[in-house]
């Protein structure tokens, strides 16, 4: 019984993509007065720290695309960070929910491996040139753009500059100066970095930022092989190694999660950060006081490189053919410089667009200005997450001594070989 | 008859006096038990030491829900001033009523519900002998050993698929379903005295009056403390009413408050909102847990 | 199977070969089930087959699906990553539901020799059980830290700082168990407790007449008649542990390098990080089938050849 309608719902699919297939390749034409119309549904989430002031935000927000675009019906409903893949994937599977999802570039691949994603070329074909070319590359797969990149939120390193200037010692820039503060700063019992080793942090915010520092790469560039086993990889590796035996990192590194509060780095038990965006300084700050924190540039080991996550507005496979120009009419609205700014101004995050100023002004945003310059926005890999789903563990297997870096860099490889393969 | 020292025992208790006629609910005062007088001190002092243990994080919770956002507090330094805004702030959330309405209703037709027919079902898998009945009551048991993240994406096809998204009956139908009322409650019910059901039968009553006047209250204890239990599971799930209500009106409390997390969202945010929710979970608990009382077994059967 | 049955230990006696009166009591018994019986197809035989349907195989977001056969299966079985996990939830099982037993057990008895304030710490004892997991998983947390209160608390007697968390596999998982126990032993003590209270009295007073002490009493007395309620409870905590996650995936992730990657962690991630819904369907079948084996051993242990 149940697999008779798993078996329909096969041959229903069938139908569905071949209606999908010819619907990318034909959109359809707009009503006969060129008035675009439709249902569009979008989950967003809480970008907007203040729950009232979002919730005003995307209310006018409706209101306003509704107003130029009247024949669409917008709904923007506002969905929670926490399971929110489960909710995703179940909504899709069950063909119920929404056209437009915001989500990242790492969620981005894997959805579109199992058939969850369309592409939005044609949404922003009149703009593309507006927008950074990293940020379009990040949700490009095949050549094919899924998601339109709304906002970016951009990491750097923050410094407790109240530990550094007790101890006589300048704010690290490169990782030689980190290397060099470690033993100073430990005799004190306070580690000169923290680290979010915790698997359910993306690798983009912890590991990654250091092995692009180093020179190296998570996968070849044309991305059919795995390139984190490479002698920059065990650098990248043994630079964190070499810090944890410092005491350079709190002794539970391996497992910490990204969360400011409760953390070494706000009780003054580590002094810096290397990839911090705004809203954490601010916690740190409201720790332990206005002045005893700073935004400085992304740190150096062979090169300058930290993360820069750009938000993606993803049109899903559920999105009726019917509505498909509506959804169209959503992304390239919601993306524009006038809306960006807007949205900027209210999240605190970097425009996506060329077109767009900083958030905005004084020495934060400085530092995070310059930390986009050598910001990546993460390696696109149908298998990203699978890859650092079996990553992290043998980065906190070296970090607790378990194994050598090189060592658990090349497990990790074999094992991440194989994802690659399956895929 | 039977081999188990079960019964045994109990029948060396065997009722001196008549039995009681159906229908007649045991008074609580003859019920309850009155060991000899003792010092009970070393006991107290037991008990308030597991207590500290229990009920000191709780209390950080509520330091931590009433801290100022963005001043030190616990675990580093105790506030130096308490404020009421966090909780106010979440109080004011445009949908807070309609997720609480939301959440009481998910819960407490879940509660009836549960009660009601698990105890119907107890009732015929633990006293009525009729074909199936061990297979029965097994694969109802062994639902519960299919971990429910795997029959999530099945189960939410099926409810959207009826048109189930949004609504209230999509939310509660699928939960209704709930294996370990219908296995507690027989546990219980297969110990009930085999004298109660002889003399209902003796004296003509029906099926269904055995049921309503000698079952049902002789297990109120379980069933108060099993609604206690029901309440609470569905006061506090999250993965369910989050599939299921995907737009604000039809959530319940506890994603209502998961939607107001941002991503770097503070302990005291967090505090605020599980204190918001916590504080209907223990009312219903020290409602309910009044009625967890001393044996009426053992009073029905001495009548 | 009726020839077990029929000698069920609580079966009201009847005159033999009434089988008018047998028919209407199968008939009774059938329709106070009903309502139950059609909950449970629908809500849970109908999505269980079709997550076993599911596992046979590759189920896309899109809704299209390819029938693999046992592929997910035998990719299971020679995958790592499973056994690495069945070993850890193992490990945490046989922790946890020892000690949420005794936890529970100790309490109920405590709180039923309890003549005054009964219900003060009934309610005081059972508070956690009313925390959500975020919040357990915030607290304790803190008091694992490495500059937490109870690594300061070693200190003062010259030892650690521990790594409650992020250290030694079963120092992890003995740190999870003590959480999820704090969380949860509240559940089984109130049904231990309800159990107590439905013992009749005069046994535990002619135990007492008889001159039992107390020790003696319970093992005698107290304990076969919990011996129905020692049952479910050592069932659903057997599979409660198990299904162990909340607890993992507040506090450690799976951490360190794979020591609390649970099966269900392993189920959530393939089904809800990478959405292969067909493998995580197989992962839950295959812990169903773990799980069923053992409480069916857990039953004959119990009962012997009763029916339970």
């Amino acid at each position: 019984m149940t697999r008779r309608h798993l078996r329909l719902a096969a041959v229903a699919a069938a139908g569905a993509l071949a209606l999908t297939a010819c619907a990318s390749n034909t959109p359809t034409a707009p009503a006969a007065d060129g008035e675009v119309t439709g249902e569009v549904t979008m989950w967003m989430y809480p970008v907007i720290k203040d729950e009232a002031a979002s919730k005003q935000y995307w209310a006018d927000t409706e209101t306003a695309f509704e107003e130029e675009y009247p024949g669409v019906d917008l709904t923007i409903e506002l969905q929670t960070f926490d399971k929110r893949d489960a909710q995703i994937s179940a909504a899709l599977a069950a063909n119920t929910g929404p056209d437009l999802v915001l989500i990242t570039p790492d969620q981005a691949a894997t959805y579109l491996t199992v058939g969850g994603l369309l592409p939005v070329d044609e949404a922003i074909a009149e703009d593309r040139d507006a927008f950074y070319e990293g940020t379009l590359s990040a949700a490009t797969f095949d050549d094919e753009l899924y998601g339109v990149p709304l906002f970016q939120n951009v990491f750097t390193t923050a410094y407790n500059t109240e530990i550094f200037e007790a101890a006589g010692l300048d704010l690290p820039k490169t990782w030689d100066d980190v290397l060099d503060a470690a033993p100073v700063l430990a005799k004190q019992g306070i580690a000169v970095m923290d680290y979010a080793g915790s698997t359910e942090q993306t690798l983009n915010l912890s590991f990654y930022p250091f092995l692009w520092q180093a020179g190296g790469r998570v996968f070849t560039e044309d991305g059919s092989d795995i390139a984190f086993d490479s002698k920059e990889g065990v650098e990248a590796l043994q630079f964190l190694v070499d810090l944890q035996e410092a005491g350079g990192l709190p002794a539970d590194a391996a497992t910490a999660g990204p969360a400011v509060e409760g953390a070494p780095i706000a009780s003054g038990k580590a002094a810096m950060r290397a990839t911090t965006f705004l809203p954490e300084v601010n916690q740190m700050r409201a720790a332990l006081g206005e002045d005893a924190f700073a935004l400085g540039e992304p740190l150096e080991g062979e090169m300058q490189a930290t993360y820069g996550n750009p938000g993606l507005l993803s049109l899903t496979s559920i999105n009726k053919k019917e509505n498909r120009e509506a959804a169209y009419a959503v992304l390239s609205f919601l993306t524009s410089a006038e809306q960006q700014s807007a949205l900027n101004a209210a999240a605190v995050n970097f425009p996506t667009r060329t077109d767009v100023g900083a958030p905005g002004e004084g020495p934060d945003f400085e530092a995070l200005g310059s930390a986009l310059e050598s910001a990546n926005p993460g390696e696109p890999s149908p298998v990203a997450r699978q890859v650092m789903g079996v990553l992290a563990p043998y980065i906190q297997a070296a970090l607790a001594g378990d194994l050598s870096p090189k060592e658990a860099l090349e497990k990790a490889a074999d094992e991440a070989r194989a994802e690659l393969d399956r895929a | 008859m039977s081999t188990t020292a079960l019964p045994q025992t109990r029948r060396a208790g065997e009722p001196t006096s008549g039995n009681p006629r159906p229908g007649q609910v045991p008074g609580r005062n003859g019920a309850r038990r009155r060991p000899a007088k003792r010092r009970q001190t070393g006991l107290l002092i037991l008990l308030i030491v597991v207590s500290l243990f229990t009920v000191a994080p709780l209390i950080a919770v509520v330091v931590l829900a009433l801290s100022p956002e963005n001043a030190p507090t616990l675990p580093y330094a105790i506030p130096t001033e308490l404020t009421l805004d966090n909780l106010i702030r979440i109080l004011n959330v445009g949908e807070f009523t309609t997720w609480l309405t939301n959440s009481f209703l998910y819960s407490v037709i879940s509660v009836v519900v549960i009660l009601f027919t698990a105890s119907m079902a107890a009732y015929a898998l633990a006293r009525k002998r009729f074909p199936g009945r061990n297979i029965i009551l097994w694969s109802i048991v062994a639902t519960l050993m299919v971990p429910m993240q795997a029959t999530l994406i099945p189960m939410f096809i099926m409810v959207a698929g009826w048109g189930g998204v949004n609504t209230l009956w999509g939310l509660i139908l699928p939960t209704l379903a709930n294996a370990q009322a219908v296995f507690l409650i027989r546990q219980f019910v297969r110990d009930l005295p085999d004298e109660l059901f002889d003399a209902a039968r003796i004296d003509g009553a029906g099926e269904w009056r055995t049921f309503v006047s000698i079952v049902l209250p002789l297990i109120k204890p379980v069933l108060a403390t099993l609604a206690i239990f029901v309440f609470l599971w569905h006061w506090n799930d999250l993965l369910w009413p989050l599939v299921v209500g995907q737009s604000d009106e039809a959530r319940t409390l506890t994603v209502g408050l998961a939607t107001l997390n941002t991503e770097t969202v503070s302990t005291a945010n967090i505090m605020s909102a599980a204190l918001i929710s916590f504080i209907p979970c223990l009312v219903i608990f020290l409602f309910l847990q009044r009625h967890i009382v001393a044996s009426i077994t053992s009073s029905g059967v001495k009548g | 199977m009726t020839a077990t049955t029929a000698r069920r230990t609580g079966a009201p006696r009847r005159p033999a070969g009434a089988r008018r009166a047998n028919r209407r009591e199968a008939v009774a018994g059938l329709l106070f089930i009903l309502p139950t019986l059609v909950i449970f197809a629908v809500f849970k035989f109908l999505p269980i087959g079709g997550a076993g349907a599911m596992s046979l195989t590759e189920y896309r977001l899109n809704g299209d699906v390819t029938f693999l056969g046992a592929e997910n299966y035998t990719r299971l079985f020679s995958d790592p990553h499973f056994w690495q996990s069945l070993g850890v939830t193992l490990g945490y099982v046989c922790i946890f539901v020892p000690l949420i037993i005794a936890v529970s057990l100790v309490g109920a008895l405590l709180l039923n020799k309890l003549v005054r304030y009964n219900g003060v710490f009934r309610a005081l004892l059972f508070v956690p059980y009313l925390s959500s997991f975020v919040l357990a998983g915030i607290i304790w947390t803190w008091i694992f830290a490495i500059d937490g209160p109870l690594n300061a608390a070693l200190e003062t007697v010259g030892l650690g700082p521990v790594l409650f968390l992020s250290g030694e596999q079963w120092l992890v998982l003995a740190s999870l168990a003590m959480v999820s126990v704090w969380k949860g032993f509240g559940y089984s003590m109130l049904i231990f407790l309800a159990g107590l209270k439905a013992q009749p009295a005069e046994v535990h007073e002619a135990a007492r007449i008889d001159g039992a002490n107390a020790w003696k009493g319970f093992w005698h007395v107290t304990f076969p008649l919990l011996k129905p309620v020692l049952f479910f409870v050592l069932v659903i905590e057997t599979i409660i542990g198990f299904q162990v996650f909340d607890t993992i995936y507040v506090m450690t992730a799976g951490g360190p390098a794979r020591a609390s990657y649970s099966l269900i962690y392993f189920l959530f991630d393939e089904g809800f990080k990478y959405f292969d819904f067909g493998y995580a369907a197989a992962i839950g079948i295959v812990l169903f089938v773990i799980v069923l084996v053992l409480s069916l051993v857990q039953r004959r242990f119990f009962e012997g050849k009763e029916e339970l």
